[in-house]
């Protein structure tokens, strides 16, 4: 390289830098913001696991090979205690990777392969790896989800929707040693970056999704509906554009939105190689954890008809309390379907069904109140039907009551998962 | 203050205009704000209610009589499902009376009194007529308590003030059956009678607050206090002259008159008994007897707390004693903000209150019961009303607080170790 060449590149290296400054500067409030509110949120968290332990007769958690976690006395429990039904599962599969002699294949390799990264840093405490792990992703994902939402919206939506996201009720899991958060990250980084036209991109930070969570095809499905989306409104703008320029312009975005399917693919792909059998995290998921593919309405209907029954009996009121929350998830998903970006409305009930479909056969709702918790549209619902002071006061004081009582109920029972 | 100012604050209580329908207006945001709040407070406790029942096995509560109340499935739990512990106590008074033979005399009779009147209106339904005196009670407390924190400070501070004392972490004691809320109405409503200078009427709604429960003595403190205040304040606005300097003391010997006025409800109490079952030490007896109340300094009380709650704090189900002194911590640091802050008959007030229930602690457990007992200190919510006046420390205060109501209330609906 010349030294005129280096004399040339260096406005233009100056300037992507001061571009970068740029972008960081103007996410700085949304960091402040993000950051009070996740540290709000961590320590009246790990305050309710010391409370939790202190005042009930809590019940161990077993481990996936069956022994029970040893129950100790200390202040240790406030954060020790949050290991707890998938979390135990996803520890065990960092520390002892996959095995088909058991249930772990159904647990997708995204967050334990980074648990078991990161746990090397941590001196092999995985524990603390994944603590790490599930909360960086959660306060990355809340800065990109008020970036975001302030595109859309404003930053009065967008520190509203951060906010009410990080108190839902089963927002919990995203605390958690589990997938949730580093899902959430991954979804909303995959829609934000699509959003952008930074197609490349998006691509593959949905692999991150689909290598996360099952439910991560969604996050493709919605990538496809922007990428149509951009390409009709780029359409619009050239008044009689020809087909053949109309899909040469939109087969880069739907191969980006395709691909993240590799991540699911790649998983099938390693069991095959490995274990012979690709098809095993799909029926473990009837074999080992009693789930079924039914229609979505089936559930709701059935879980209806389960909280009306036993929602009054003493001690049997479970599906109610999950029917409750759904119902609550399903009439925010009308608004979004509604008032939102088609790439929201695809994602959020491409989320609700896909949950919905693969149902507990006993409890027909049982986990898609955690499910929900990644539907981050649903919190901008709340915050725009939340504008007035007296109904976000309500939304908080409400969200925050309910949050506490699932997260009691996670750790003193074993009956929310 | 001057007669001509004296007047006008007569004309109206929390400083408005002049006028009957401009004094009603000046209620109508208050009342409108008020009954919002209570309204959705309400329906969630009620929820709460039947998800403690769905979702728990729920431990009866003892009943004075003895065997635990049935329990049985169903929807009812919303409401029935808040009937434990003192509740239980109240309504047996309401329906049968004192009696010397059990441990009710440490209640105080304003409470069963009044259930037992509106459950004419009902029908004899007591537990519907305990609703209703606690509910009315809480709502017109809200509203007095709004207009009060006008007065002191401004509107905004007052729907804060408010907001908080509804979601403080034992606020659902006040939408219980328990006297909590009735007393607060008569606390705050004989204090504010004060400060606008009504003084006959703040002594006589004292007295309905000493008829109501033993902490109606701070309102007496915190009306005594009141009256010296005003007689300062009014000699120094006075002009200079003996003649009308002298004039002042006969209003200020009223005001402290009226300000002793509510020792007649504690009195007839003990007069009650006496003329009754001829032992008028009978209430303050059982305390010891059979409620384990020993007196004891406050500082002592609060001691005894810390050691227990920091030796079994982290030990599985044995944290009751952190619960309690956390929460009563909490109390102190805002009542500490109060006493520098506040005119000093709130200071007064919250003080007496504090140290008077430290006073009567528990061996076994020093702080019990202690944290609802901070629920009717309403000048506590002035000091986190004007912190809430950043957005960010507002949302923080309402989440946290209405988190640990849920918990603290969760406890109460399933355990018996909340009371």
């Amino acid at each position: 390289m010349s030294a005129r060449v280096v004399a040339e590149d260096r406005p233009g290296q100056a300037a992507w830098r001061t571009a970068a400054l740029q972008r960081l500067w103007a996410a700085t409030p949304a960091l402040r913001y993000c950051a009070a509110v996740y540290l709000v949120v961590r320590v009246a968290l790990f305050v309710l696991a010391s409370a939790a332990w202190s005042l009930s007769a809590e019940p161990a958690a077993a481990m996936p090979d069956g022994t029970p976690l040893p129950l100790t006395s200390g202040w240790h429990n406030a954060i020790t205690d949050w290991n707890r039904e998938d979390a135990n599962w996803y520890l065990y599969v960092a520390s002892h990777g996959y095995s088909a002699h058991d249930g772990t294949a159904v647990f997708l390799p995204g967050y334990p392969m980074l648990v078991r990264l990161v746990g090397y840093l941590c001196f092999g405490h995985l524990l603390l790896a994944a603590y790490l792990v599930s909360n960086a992703a959660l306060l990355a994902g809340m800065v990109i989800m008020y970036r975001l939402t302030e595109r859309e919206y404003d930053v009065v939506t967008a520190r509203r929707a951060v906010l009410y996201l990080a108190i839902f009720p089963t927002a919990v899991f995203l605390f958690g040693l589990y997938s949730e958060a580093l899902f959430l990250m991954f979804a909303v980084g995959a829609l934000a970056l699509a959003r952008q036209g930074r197609w490349g991109w998006a691509g593959l930070v949905g692999i991150g999704a689909t290598l996360t969570r099952s439910v991560g095809l969604i996050v493709a499905l919605a990538l496809a509906v922007e990428a149509i989306h951009q390409t009709v409104e780029w359409r619009r703008q050239r008044n009689g554009i020809s087909w053949r320029a109309t899909f040469s312009n939109a087969a880069p975005r739907l191969g980006a939105s395709v691909l993240p399917l590799s991540g699911t693919i790649g998983y099938l792909l390693y069991w095959q190689l490995r274990y012979h059998d690709w098809y095993r995290p799909i029926s473990l998921q009837k074999t080992w954890w009693q789930r079924d593919v039914v229609p979505p309405w089936q559930p709701v209907w059935r879980g209806l008809e389960l909280a009306l029954r036993s929602g009054s009996l003493g001690g049997q009121g479970w599906a109610a309390f999950d029917f409750v929350l759904v119902a609550a998830g399903l009439m925010l998903g009308i608004w979004v379907a509604v008032r939102a970006r088609p790439v929201y409305a695809v994602y959020t009930w491409g989320c609700m069904l896909f949950g919905l479909a693969d149902s507990f056969t006993q409890r027909p709702l049982a986990t898609d109140p955690r499910y929900l918790v990644v539907v981050f549209p649903l919190a901008w619902a709340l915050a725009r039907l939340s504008q007035r002071q007296g109904w976000h006061d309500a939304v908080v004081a409400c969200s925050a009551a309910s949050l506490a009582i699932v997260s009691w109920l996670f750790l003193t029972t074993v009956a929310v998962y | 203050m001057t007669a001509s100012v004296a007047a006008e604050h007569r004309n109206d209580p929390a400083g408005g205009s002049p006028g009957r329908s401009r004094g009603a207006q000046d209620w109508l945001p208050a009342l409108t704000y008020c009954a919002g709040l209570y309204l959705v407070i309400r329906v969630a406790l009620f929820l709460l209610g039947a998800a403690a029942w769905g979702l728990t096995t729920e431990h009866a509560s003892v009943t004075p009589t003895g065997p635990p109340p049935a329990l049985t499935n169903g929807w009812h739990n919303a409401i029935t499902g808040w009937n434990k512990q003192d509740s239980l106590w109240f309504l047996q008074i309401a329906q049968h009376g004192y009696s010397a033979h059990n441990a009710s005399g440490a209640f105080f009779p304003a409470y069963p009194i009044l259930i037992r009147l509106v459950g004419f209106l009902c029908f004899g339904h007591l537990l519907v007529a305990a609703y209703l005196v606690s509910n009315g009670a809480l709502l017109a407390a809200l509203v007095i308590f709004y207009r009060l924190t006008e007065r002191e400070y401004d509107e905004a501070a007052a729907r804060r003030a408010v907001l908080y004392l509804s979601v403080f972490p034992t606020a659902f004691f006040l939408f219980d059956t328990y006297s909590e809320a009735l007393f607060l109405l008569a606390a705050v409503g004989a204090l504010a009678l004060a400060r606008s200078g009504r003084w006959g009427w703040a002594g006589l709604t004292g007295i309905a607050a000493t008829l109501t429960r033993s902490a109606g003595l701070a309102v007496v403190l915190a009306l005594a206090a009141e009256a010296v205040h005003q007689a300062i304040e009014e000699r120094r606005g006075a002009p200079p002259g003996r003649a009308t300097r002298l004039g002042l003391a006969p209003r200020t010997v009223l005001r402290l008159g009226a300000s002793a006025l509510p020792l007649a409800g504690i009195g007839s109490y003990l007069l009650f008994w006496q003329l009754r079952y001829h032992d008028w030490y009978t209430p303050i007896r059982l305390e010891n007897t059979v409620w384990g109340h020993v007196f004891t300094p406050p500082w002592q009380t609060l001691w005894d707390g810390l050691t227990i709650a920091w030796r079994y704090g982290q030990s599985g189900n044995e944290g009751w004693w952190a619960l309690d002194f956390v929460l009563v911590a909490a109390g102190i640091v805002l009542a500490i903000w109060a006493a520098v802050r506040v005119r000093p008959v709130y200071t007064v007030y919250t003080w007496a209150s504090i140290l008077l229930f430290l006073w009567a602690g528990w061996p076994g457990r020093p702080l019990m019961s202690d944290p609802r007992y901070l629920v009717t200190i309403f000048p506590l919510f002035w000091p986190l009303a004007l912190l809430g006046r950043r957005p960010g420390v507002h949302q923080a205060v309402l989440g946290v607080s209405a988190a640990a109501m849920a918990i603290v209330g969760w406890l109460f609906l399933s355990t018996t170790l909340v009371y």
